[in-house]
C-alpha cells in the first residue's frame, strides 16, 4: 500500500484518493484507485512467489558432495 | 411479522450467532440475547465483516446487471469506500485502507469465476439472501414452533450443482488449518439446509472464499465442504438439543458460565465481568456496554 506521506499531495495518490469525500471521487477517481490496487496486488504476488530468506539459505547450505553431483 | 423473542424472554427464531453463544456458554448467550448488552464500541472485525459483504453484493448485483467485471468493480470499490466513509479504528489489520485493497484484490482473483450466481426467476441475483423456516419437530413446551434464521452470502451453481457460497475474512493463516474449521462447524451446516428448505435448491455443499487480512497484503483461499444428508441430520439434532437447551435454563432461570470457553478468540467480551464479584458485574457492565439486543430476524440484503 503507498504510504509514502510526501504521495498525500498527488491527487491521484491512494492516501489521497482515500481521504477524498467519496460521494465526490468521480469514476476515474475509482478507476485510478483500482490502477494502483492492481499494481500493489501484482507486486504482492511476485513477492509471494519469490523464496523466503530462509528458504534461499537452506538451499544454499546443500553441498555439491549431499547433492550427489558428478563434476 | 414474528418477533424473535417472546413476550415471556424465550427466543423462538434462532440464527447460527444465537446458536453458537449459548453453544460456547450459556451465561454468554444469557448476557447477549436474553439481556441485550454489546460492546459500545461495534469491533473493527464485525465492522470489516459488513462492509466487505456490502461490497462484494454490490459487485454480484451489478455483474447480474450484465456489467463489466471492471465496471462491476467500481461500483463494489465506490459501495465500500461510501460505507466506511468516516470509520476510523487504530486495528493494523482490518481498517479502511485494508477493506478496499481486500474487496478490490478478493474481486480482481476471482473474476473469471466458475460459479456462476443463480438468478431468480424475478432477475434478482441469489445474493445476501435473508431465510427463516419453522424448523421441523422442534416445538416449545407449549407447542410453539421454533424458526431457523440467517443470512446467505450467495447462492451459485459450480459444475451444474448449487451451492452456498460464504466468504470470511480472518488475520489468521489460511490452509489446511483455517479450512478444517468449517468441518464440523456451528453455521454452514445450516446454510446448506437453508439452501434446499427456503430457496428449493438441491445444495450440493458449501463453497467458502477464505480472505486473510495481513498488513501488507491479502491471500485468498477457496474451500469446498460437502455435508452428507446424515451430517445435516446430526447438525439438526445437535441444534434441537441446544434449543431445548436454552428452554431448560430459561425454566430454571440461571444461565451458567463455561469457564472453559473464557479464553477463545482473543477472550471472550465479558471474561472481565464474570471475573468480578457477581454483586458489581451491574457496574462495570453498564461502564463497558449498552443495550442493544441481537435481532437475528434483523433482513439484510437489497443494497
Amino acid at each position: 500500500m503507498t504510504t509514502n506521506p510526501l504521495a498525500e499531495a498527488d491527487p491521484k495518490s491512494f492516501n489521497h484518493l482515500m481521504s477524498e469525500d467519496p460521494l465526490k471521487l468521480t469514476d476515474e477517481d475509482v478507476d485510478e484507485l483500482v490502477k494502483i490496487l492492481r499494481r500493489d496486488h501484482a507486486i504482492f504476488l511476485k513477492k509471494e512467489k519469490q523464496p523466503k530468506a530462509k528458504e534461499r539459505i537452506a538451499v544454499a547450505d546443500i553441498s555439491l558432495d549431499e547433492l550427489d553431483i558428478k563434476l | 411479522m414474528i418477533s424473535a423473542y417472546r413476550e415471556d424472554g424465550l427466543q423462538i427464531a434462532w440464527d447460527s450467532t444465537s446458536l453458537s453463544r449459548l453453544w460456547e456458554c450459556a451465561r454468554k448467550y444469557y448476557l447477549y440475547n436474553k439481556i441485550g448488552w454489546t460492546s459500545q464500541d461495534p469491533s473493527p472485525h464485525l465492522l470489516f465483516g459488513i462492509f466487505y459483504h456490502k461490497a462484494c453484493e454490490r459487485y454480484d448485483h451489478s455483474k447480474a446487471q450484465g456489467k463489466s467485471h471492471d465496471d462491476a468493480l467500481r461500483d463494489a470499490i465506490r459501495q465500500a469506500l461510501v460505507d466506511s466513509w468516516g470509520w476510523s479504528t487504530d486495528n493494523k489489520y482490518k481498517n479502511r485502507s485494508t477493506l478496499i485493497r481486500t474487496v478490490g484484490w478478493y474481486l480482481d482473483t476471482f473474476s473469471d469465476d466458475p460459479v456462476r450466481t443463480i438468478i431468480f426467476s424475478d432477475g434478482q441475483p441469489a445474493v445476501e439472501l435473508s431465510f427463516r423456516f419453522e424448523a421441523p419437530d422442534l416445538k416449545t413446551n407449549d407447542g410453539q414452533p421454533y424458526f431457523l434464521c440467517g443470512h446467505i452470502d450467495r447462492l451459485g451453481v459450480f459444475q451444474d450443482h448449487p451451492w452456498v457460497l460464504d466468504r470470511k475474512t480472518t488475520k489468521s493463516a489460511l490452509g489446511d488449518m483455517f479450512m478444517a474449521q468449517f468441518n464440523p462447524h456451528h453455521q454452514l451446516p445450516l446454510y446448506n439446509i437453508a439452501g434446499k428448505i427456503v430457496y428449493h435448491t438441491p445444495v450440493k455443499g458449501v463453497i467458502i472464499d477464505g480472505a486473510q487480512v495481513l498488513i501488507e497484503g491479502s491471500r485468498y483461499q477457496r474451500a469446498m465442504v460437502n455435508y452428507t444428508p446424515r451430517m445435516l441430520d446430526e447438525y439438526m439434532n445437535s441444534v434441537k438439543a441446544v434449543v431445548k437447551m436454552g428452554e431448560y435454563y430459561a425454566k430454571l432461570d440461571y444461565w451458567p458460565m463455561n469457564p472453559t470457553a473464557c479464553h477463545h478468540y482473543g477472550g471472550c467480551p465479558f471474561r472481565g465481568i464474570c471475573s468480578k464479584d457477581p454483586e458489581v458485574r451491574d457496574v462495570f457492565l453498564r461502564g463497558k456496554f449498552k443495550i442493544d439486543r441481537w435481532d437475528p430476524l434483523k433482513v439484510r440484503g437489497d443494497i
